[in-house]
Order: structure tokens, then sequence, then C-alpha cells
């Protein structure tokens, strides 16, 4: 990929205070530079890049992939004598710099520039900022270790499940289950590869459907059309399903600003399945891919999905979802190391056996003749009586499981806005168990005939969420009640077990964020874990919760 | 394709394969894993017992066993070193169902067989045994307190383990149960199985070994049978189960009762050379130069010659070859620093056991019962200020005992036992809240000679004067009584009622003699009183019967000799006497 050329004279920079000015002087250079991101473990995904403006303490760079703020990054260049004059005298001498990206500027000025990604960096150049790159470097293989000693632990306590197996022999299946589950998911996940790029371009509908949706939907549009994605072969539809609020007028203005995006508007609120359904309808691609109204999309996503059509028993391909407001608060923290784990771990090793139980609809893409061959049964699908109005997206997964291989791209990247009031939460966590429920049981009916790991994650997956309360009922509150001993040995192992993701997580993002995967653990097993029976008790009930 | 077919479930062909893969492999491993665990392991080559071997074995109880040292518990290597020495010592394992049919008399054991047992069923036992026992092809048996099992506590063994271990071929499950229900002595009947027997059995699902080891007490006390173990188990029939209590001994015939095993407990502390030394001293017999073997209990000193016996609340020392002869002489100095002395020589009967000792003041000679007071069968001032040293001198010979101390008799003639009373001999110090203290020298213990004297049929006061003037020596008087020619038989009357009296005064055996003469074998009538003779004798009450053979020409002598020792095995059995005088 070609570096872009420097026109930093009409990019501006995300301000910088006056302290860091007065501090470190820019100087406008174009110095192409290799690099190797360590935010990878083991190996960093390298790339190229332009210099777009140097100072003793920092620089804006021009990359050809997306970058994440806190991540560091070994630049490594060969500047030409020119080139020199023009840096900083601190920086003449050295061949490679360590830097940190601090974060990322400009996107939609330089996106519509038909520029690549600009991001903001710093020199370790004070003694903390120099501690925190060698702790950037250690960071991993902490993590690493600590990995290898929880495992090692979890495989111990197991070993003395499998030792004293008939002594206690349901409770000890159980311990051994779910830690096998966990532990052989994370492992698969890190065998996981998204697919290989086939170089294939095929036209795409982009199709969103949205409720009240003001704030964001303008924003997704734009990200939408920021896709590197040939815009001859990108059809995108919008769906207004009834909103209430500006929704419909900020279409209108992302229509006057991107003249190919077509408009769908319902009068009344008929259900995102409907919007869904009516945007397949009107489809042109070959793939449709769905985004949520709340979602933003990277430059790369579209091109990165499609690949896996390349297969043609290939359904449907998911896209991996980050959470963008992960840093509003302590909810959305935790949540920020669930979706992890919920994308890089669990659908990572479902997509090994072609499996993928939920296509999450904040990115997700469908071959549109077999999309077309379900719509109508899945418009029409209805569960005990009463029409089925949540859980499209797993839903529709679910029909394409039948048939198709369903598979997950982690290369194709979206971020979307979580809840961050408990109220919210609980109510889509609500929705999400009850969806939850109805596509288990209908899956059950086929998930045997698939791959025999996949078969057993997936009957696995469905008995322990209904039987987890009830093992926290007697692990933990029946003992309170004076009935039975309070089992330390169960909260070790569910502390263990949230530890290793949470841990995982560390060694990928290296950030502090870790910790909530611990805290998020402690919150399900307290507190959401007993929503699990509640929506089995009202799974008819057809209340959306959030909008 | 229409829209009913893609709703469809399809499933991939690379899946299949899988699951066909999943399934062979599956099968294989629940076989191989199922083969492997359930293995059987034949016990080792054994030599056969010759036609010197009397049967008798010993039978070890270890209590837990560990995988590494931990300094409280014998560990698997150190168990292994004493299997191995045990082995090479010629030491061979029976199984609790060979020894049960060799107390019925339809089995033999090998040469010198010893019984493994373990204790409590702990897990940490088990594997660190079985291993071992695999190695060597070794058999053993598991005492389980079943609601270990039923609690699921994981220091125990559990059923799944049990079951492989039955399967193994090497480990027979029996139990330690505490007794269900305590009968009383007259209405007490010998349960069919053991307590826990019939859960083991159901949980194993294969019948459970018959053996019964309850901890701390034995078999029959905790069944509450305080009677002759030998009389709940009808005469000629095999004992239902083989009852198993502690000893400091261990060592066991066929001729004792099955519901009181004797089981020598292994200290962890002991070497293997101290372990196989007790073994080997467990069943031999006494040295007739005196220096037999004594076995250290608690509290006990070995010095070259003196024993130091001290301990709180007591010490105690034993001679296990006292176990195989009827009589005995014990010579020693005893010097009682503080407490009581006692000699003790348990009977064959649960908790009873005849003693002689006592503190500074006075000596005894009594018969003492677990739970009762004892009975006092001789009582004597004792002389000599406390610390002294006193020369100890006892004679057992039939059903008496004649205790001199400090060269005086204890007692005016030697004391009458109330029974047949053959088993190890203890010295026992005790000291109550104080420490006992004692000290033994030149002790010795020797076989005494069973002393048959021939008797008129009606002795004179002077006869009498002259039996009594060397009353200690003479263990029987034996007056004429029957004759056996061919198949004739002859009985002839004698001073019944003298010879009562005079057994009584001077703990003499009776043993009426039976003359045998003529050149045939016995036939007809004869055969049939020689047949009936030991239901006779016990009838009555006689201590046994003496066979005169001289008569008997060299031609018939291999027959008669023959039929005294059939006759002698039937009376032995009813821990009666024979003596013959071979032609």
């Amino acid at each position: 990929m070609a570096v872009p050329q420097v026109d930093a004279g009409t990019i501006p920079l995300s301000p910088p205070t006056g302290a860091e000015r007065r501090r470190s002087p820019r100087a406008v250079v174009g110095i192409p530079f290799e690099f190797r991101s360590t935010l990878r473990f083991p190996q960093g995904e390298r790339g190229s890049g332009r210099i777009a403006d140097v100072g003793t303490s920092g620089a804006r760079i021009r990359v050809d992939r997306a970058l994440t703020p806190g991540e560091w990054i070994h630049i490594g260049w060969s500047p030409s004598i020119r080139e020199i004059d023009a840096m900083p005298a601190e920086l003449r001498p050295k061949q490679t710099l360590r830097a940190r990206v601090t974060r990322e500027v400009a996107v939609r000025a330089d996106q519509a520039a038909g520029l690549e990604y600009t991001f903001a960096v710093e020199f370790p150049v004070s003694w903390r900022q120099r501690v925190l790159a060698l702790f950037d470097l250690a960071v991993p293989w902490i993590g690493v270790a600590m990995i290898l000693a929880a495992v090692s632990n979890v495989v111990w306590l197991r070993g003395n499940n499998l030792y004293y197996f008939w002594y206690h022999p349901i409770v000890n299946l159980y311990g051994i289950l779910i830690s096998g589950y966990i532990i052989s998911r994370i492992a698969l996940a890190c065998v996981y590869r998204p697919p290989r790029d086939a170089g294939i371009c095929p036209p795409i509908t982009v199709a969103l459907s949205c409720k009240n949706e003001e704030a964001s939907i303008g924003r997704t549009i734009d990200c939408i059309f920021a896709t590197d994605y040939p815009r001859e072969r990108m059809q995108v539809i919008a769906v207004d399903d009834g909103s209430t609020d500006g929704t419909w007028a900020e279409m209108l203005a992302a229509r006057a600003q991107h003249p190919t995006l077509e408009l769908i508007r319902f009068d009344a609120n008929r259900g995102k399945r409907h919007g869904m359904a009516a945007a397949a309808r009107r489809a042109t691609g070959d793939v449709v891919v769905y985004v949520d109204s709340d979602s933003f999309v990277r430059p790369d996503a579209f091109r990165r999905i499609v690949q896996g059509f390349a297969d043609p028993e290939v359904g449907a391909v998911c896209g991996h979802g980050t959470v963008e407001n992960a840093g509003e608060n302590f909810l959305t923290k935790m949540q920020e190391v669930r979706y992890y784990v919920a994308f890089r771990i669990v659908k990572a090793a479902e997509s090994l056996f072609s499996t993928v139980t939920c296509c999450s609809g904040c990115l997700a893409a469908y071959r549109r003749s077999t999309l077309m061959s379900i719509l109508d049964v899945w418009l029409a699908q209805s569960f005990l009586g009463r029409k089925a109005t949540f859980g499209d997206d797993r839903s529709l997964t679910n029909f394409m499981l039948r048939r198709w291989r369903v598979i997950y791209d982690s290369s194709a990247i979206c971020s979307t806005i979580v809840p961050s009031t408990m109220r919210q939460f609980f109510r889509q966590q609500l929705r999400w168990k009850k969806s939850w429920i109805r596509e288990s049981l209908l899956a059950s009916l086929f998930m045997w005939k698939r791959h025999p790991l996949a078969a057993f994650y997936f009957y696995l997956g469905v008995v322990f969420p209904l039987v987890s309360p009830a093992v926290v009922f007697v692990a933990l509150v029946l003992p309170l009640l004076g009935l039975g001993t309070f089992s330390y040995l169960y909260i070790y192992g569910t502390t263990l077990m949230a530890l290793l993701y949470g841990l995982v997580y560390l060694v990928r993002h290296k950030t502090r964020l870790w910790i909530y995967g611990l805290a998020f653990s402690i919150f399900y097993m307290l507190i959401l874990v007993w929503q699990t029976y509640y929506a089995l008790a009202t799974v008819r009930r057809n209340h959306w919760g959030t909008r | 394709m229409s829209a009913s077919e893609h709703l469809k479930s399809r499933t991939f062909a690379r899946d299949r394969r899988m699951w066909i893969a999943t399934f062979a492999f599956g099968a294989i491993v629940w076989a191989g894993t199922s083969a492997w665990l359930n293995r059987h392991v034949g016990l080792v080559a054994r030599d056969p017992a010759g036609p010197g071997d009397d049967g008798r074995f010993v039978t070890l109880a270890y209590d837990r066993i560990v995988a590494m040292p931990d300094g409280r518990n014998l560990d698997r290597l150190k168990l292994r070193d004493q299997l191995r020495a045990l082995s090479a010592a010629g030491w061979q394992p029976v199984t609790l169902d060979e020894l049960r049919r060799a107390y019925a008399g339809t089995g033999r054991l090998p040469r010198k067989p010893l019984l493994l047992t373990f204790d409590e069923g702990y897990l940490s036992t088990y594997e660190a045994a079985d291993p071992v026992l695999r190695e060597l092809r070794w058999a053993a048996v598991m005492f389980l307190r079943t609601d270990r099992q039923e609690d699921r506590d994981v220091s125990f063994l559990f059923w799944d383990r049990l079951r492989r271990m039955a399967l193994s071929g090497l480990w027979e499950i029996a139990s330690s149960d505490p007794a269900e229900a305590r009968g009383t002595p007259s209405s007490m009947v010998l349960p069919p199985v053991p307590p826990g027997a019939a859960l083991i059995a159901r949980r194993l699902d294969r019948p459970a070994a018959l053996a019964w080891a309850p901890r701390g007490i034995e078999p029959l006390l905790a069944l509450g049978a305080a009677a002759d173990a030998g009389s709940l188990v009808r005469k000629g029939d095999p004992a239902p189960w083989l009852g198993f209590l502690d000893d400091p001994v261990g060592a066991n015939d066929l001729s004792s009762s099955p519901l009181r095993v004797a089981r020598l407990r292994v200290d962890p502390r002991w070497s293997t050379k101290e372990l196989l030394h007790r073994v080997d001293v467990a069943v031999a017999d006494p040295a007739a130069a005196g220096d037999g073997t004594w076995v250290p209990g608690q509290g006990a000193d070995l010095d070259g010659s003196a024993i130091r016996l001290s301990g709180r609340p007591r010490a105690d020392i034993w001679i296990p070859s006292a176990r195989w002869v009827d009589d005995w002489r014990l010579d020693a100095t005893v010097h009682v620093s503080n407490g009581e002395f006692w000699i003790v020589q348990p009977a064959g009967l649960p908790g009873r056991e005849w003693r002689f000792g006592g503190a500074s003041g006075f000596l005894y000679v009594q018969d003492r019962s677990d739970g009762r007071p004892p009975d006092v069968l001789a009582k004597s001032e004792a002389r000599g200020a406390p610390g002294s040293t006193h020369a100890l001198s006892i004679i057992k010979r039939g059903e008496g005992v004649a205790v001199r101390w400090d060269d005086r008799p204890v007692a005016a003639a030697p004391v009458m036992l109330p029974g047949r009373w053959r088993g190890r001999v203890g010295l026992v110090a005790y000291g109550g809240r104080e420490p006992a203290s004692l000290t033994v020298e030149h002790l010795r213990f020797v076989p005494y000679p069973y002393r048959v004297q021939v008797v008129s049929a009606s002795p004179d006061t002077a006869e009498v004067a002259s039996l009594t003037a060397s009353a200690d020596d003479i263990a029987a008087l034996s007056p004429p009584w029957a004759r056996v020619e061919g198949s004739a038989v002859r009985e002839a009357r004698f001073d019944r009622d003298l010879f009562r009296m005079l057994s009584r005064r001077y703990a003499w055996d009776i043993l009426p003699t039976v003359a045998v003469s003529g050149s045939s074998e016995a036939s007809g009538p004869s055969a049939a009183w020689i047949r009936d003779l030991p239901a006779r004798v016990e009838r009555e009450r006689w201590a046994g019967v003496r066979i005169d053979l001289r008569s008997v020409p060299g031609g018939a002598a291999a027959a008669w000799n023959a039929a005294a020792r059939q006759l002698g095995d039937a009376l032995r059995r009813a821990h009666r006497r024979l003596v013959v005088v071979p032609s």
C-alpha cells in the first residue's frame, strides 16, 4: 500500500496544550518509516507510514493501519540528509524510536482527504515514560506467566475433580466440564486466525435499521462511507423504523453529504427485524452487511469481512465488536472486557468449527442469496405463540447455521456504544438472555450434526447458564442460611476463571481495563446470574427494553 | 432450493468424519482406560506347605501408609523394603479365602504363610501400597469403616477404587465397622456375615470378604459374646467369617479360634530387620536352651541380659514362642522399683488371662477377665522391702501352675487354672498414675516336660503321698482304664472321685490309659469306640487320654500310629491331650 503524501498544512493537529508546544516545537517533515506494534503479542503487526511533524517529545504519524491509543510502536527510519536537518537535534542520531500512541486525530478530515490513519504519538523522554515503555514490554510476558500459573492451578484443581470424581460425581463433572469449557476455548481462540485475504471484492449492501438514534446515526453513516470499500461496489441503505426524534433528519443530512445513501422510512415502528428485511429486499449486493445504528466501523471493516465469503459454504460472517464508550464508567469498562471475551475468545473458538452461534448486530455480513431464501420465515418467526421481536441477530444466525458455515472475522472491526446505566444494561441483558433461551432451544435441534467439539461447546453452553444459578445458590446462598458449607473453592475457581479471561485481555490490550474482567465475573456471580431464571420465566414477553 | 429446504439442517462431511473419529477415539480410550484400571493381577507363585508345616501363620496389620516419608507413617518405599525382606525370608502371602478354607479343613496354606492387612481404608494407603502389592503380586486385606465411604470423605477410599482393588485379585475388602447391636452371651448367635459386609457387598456388587476387625476391641466382645468363641460355631462347621484382633505377636495356627485371629500391628518406627525378627520369632518354638526371644511391647528396654520395663501407666514385654507350648518353666530375678509387676498369659478367650504378680505387700495368682474384678486363685504375702530383688520361678504344666517366690511356694500346692491356657507369655509392669519401673535379669523361659505319672486304679495313701511329694513336676495322672484288643474293648473301673479330688487339689490332669494289644488294628466295636473317644473325654472332663501301644506288635504299629495321629488331631481341636506310649 502506498504511503500517503504529507499535506500537513491542511490537517490540523488535535490541539496540544500550551506547555506541550513550549516544550516541543514541531518540525514539519515527511520521513517515511516502518513500524511494529507491540500491541499484538507475541508478534506485533507491522506497517508503514510517514512522520507528518515531529518534536522532541512526540510526533504526528500517518500509518497504513489502525492503531489503538495507549499502544506502543517501534519506529525504524532511514531519513535523508535533508530530512535529518529538519528533525530536532535530539532525534537525529536515533535509528529506531519507541513511541506511544496517544490519540487518533481528525478522522473525518483525513478520510475525506483520502488519507489513511493519523495518530499522535509521544516519545519516552521522561524517566516515567521510559519506565512505562519497559513495563509495556514486560506486561505481556507477565500476563503470559500469570495465565500459565492460573491454568496450572485450574488443571491441578480439575485434576482433583478427576481424582476424586466418584466421591461427588455431579459436582466434579460440573467442575471439570466448566473448566475444560473455558480453558479449551481460550486455547482454541489462541489458534484462531481470521479468514485469509482472498482478494475478493464482491458488491455489498450495507444496511442499518434504527429507531430514535439521532445522536449516533450520522456518525455511523459517516463511518460507513469512510471505509475503503470501493464506492461503486457498495450500496448503503438506512432504515428509519418509525423514529420519533430527529433520526430521519440526521439521515437526510447524511444523504446530503453522501448522495448514494438510500433511505427507507416506516411511518410507525415495526421492529428492527422488518427494517433489516426491507433493506435486504432492496439490496443489490451479493453480501448484505448489517451495522447497528450505534456502531462505527473501521475503514477496512467491509474489505475484511467479505473475505470470508470466498468459501462458498460460508453463509454469514461476524465482525469484531469493541466498546466505543469503554472509558465512560465502571459498567462500560466491565463490558469492554466482556465484549473482548465474547468476540475474541468465544466467537473465535466457535469460528474454528464454522459454528458461530450469534453474528452480533453491530457488524455482521450475510450472503444475500441465502438470506433471501429464509427471509420470510425469519420475519414470521414466533416462539411459544408470540411473535419474535428481539434477538434478531441470534435468530438470523440460527437460520444460517442450519445449512451454512458461520464464521467470525476478528480483523473486521467496529466499535459500538454499550449501555452506561444499570437500568439499560439489565434490560439489554434480559433481552439477550431471552433470545438466547429461545434460540438455544431451537439450535439444540440441529447443532449435534455439526463438529463434535462444536456440539459439545454448544450444549455445554446451553446447560451451564441454566445450571449456574442453582450452583451459586447451593454453594453460596444456602450456606448463608445455615444449610451446607460455604464453598470458598467455588469462589476461588470462579475467580480463577475470570482472572484467566482478564489476563488474556491484558496480554492483548495491555490496559488496566483487564481487572474489570474480574469485576464483571463477580458482578455476574452475585447479581447477573439470577437474571437467567427470570428470563426463563418471562421468555414470552416481547418488550425490547433499551429503546 | 425451496424455502423449506433452506430450513432443513444439514451436516458437513468433515463434521461427520469427526463424529466417527470421536466415537472411535472415545471407545478406544474408554476401553483402554477401563482395562488398565481394572486389570487383574495374579498372586505370586507360592511354595506349598511341606509335611512338617503345622499351619502357623502371621497376620500383619498396617495403619496408614503414605507415599513420601512424613515422620509419622510408614512410607511406600519402606513398605516395599519390608515386603521384599519378608519375601526373601520365605514368607508367602495368603488370602482370607485361603485362610477360611484352611480353618475349615478344606484347603492348605502355603509354607510360611503371612496375611497382610491394612486398616481404616485411607486413600493414601491404597496409593502407596497398591503399586507395591502389584509389583510383588502380594495379596492384602483392606479393612474399612464404611461410614467413611458413605460420608464421601476424600481422605479415605471410595467405592470406585475399592471395586477396582477387588477386581485386581490382590485386594480383599472387609469391614471394621462397629457392631450393629450388642447381644447377650446367652442369646448370642453369631451373625452369618460380619457387620458392614452386606453394605460392602452391595456397593462393590460382589461378595465381601468374610472378615471383621473392629478397632480397639475383640470381635466377640464387640458382639457381646464373652463365651468361648468356639461355642459360637457349631462343631464341624467352618467359621462363617474370620475375626481379627490386635496382638503384640500376631502369630496364629489353625487350632486357634478363627474368630480371634491375632494381628501384629506394625509400628512405623520399626526397621525392616526388626519387623522380620518379630515375624520370625512369632512362629518359632521356644528353645530348649532357654534363650527364648523376647519381643518388646511398650516401654521395654533390653540391655544385655537385663530387661528394664518403664512407662506410664504400663510397660510390657512378651515371649511369642509361649504360644506354641502348653508346659513351660520361667525363671527370673525380679527387681520392682515402682508399681506392680505381672506375669501374664492370655487365654484363648476374649479378654481373659491368668496372671501372677502384685505390688509390695501381697502376691496373687489371678484369673482376670475384662470388665470384672479378678478371681484370686492364690494369695501370698510378699516378703522383702520395696525395691529389693527376688527370685521367681513359675512352672506351668497341664492345667496347673506352680509359683515360687524367693524359692518359697506362693501356694501350698500348684494352682489349678480354670481353663486350658496357651498363648504368649508377657511381663507387665503397671504403675497406674506413677510410672512403672521393673528390672528383670537372668530371665529364662524353657519348655517343660509334660510328665504323666502312671498310677494304679485306686491309689492308696502311700502312693498318693509319693505323688504329692513331687506335685510341681507331675503334670498328669494316668490310671488304667480301657484295654483294646482287636475289635474288643474292655473298660476297667478306677477311683474317679479320688482322681477328681487329686486333680483339683494338685492341678493334675487326668489322662486315663488305654492299653492296646493284639496284632490287628481297631475294627468294628473298637474302631467306633476310638472314634467316640474325644467326645467321651469331653463328657468325662478329662484332660485327655494316654494310649499305650507297647503291646502292639511291629506289624500293626503303623496302623495304630495312624489312628493315634487322627485321634490326636481330634483331641487337639478340642484342646485335649493325647499322650502316646509308642510300641
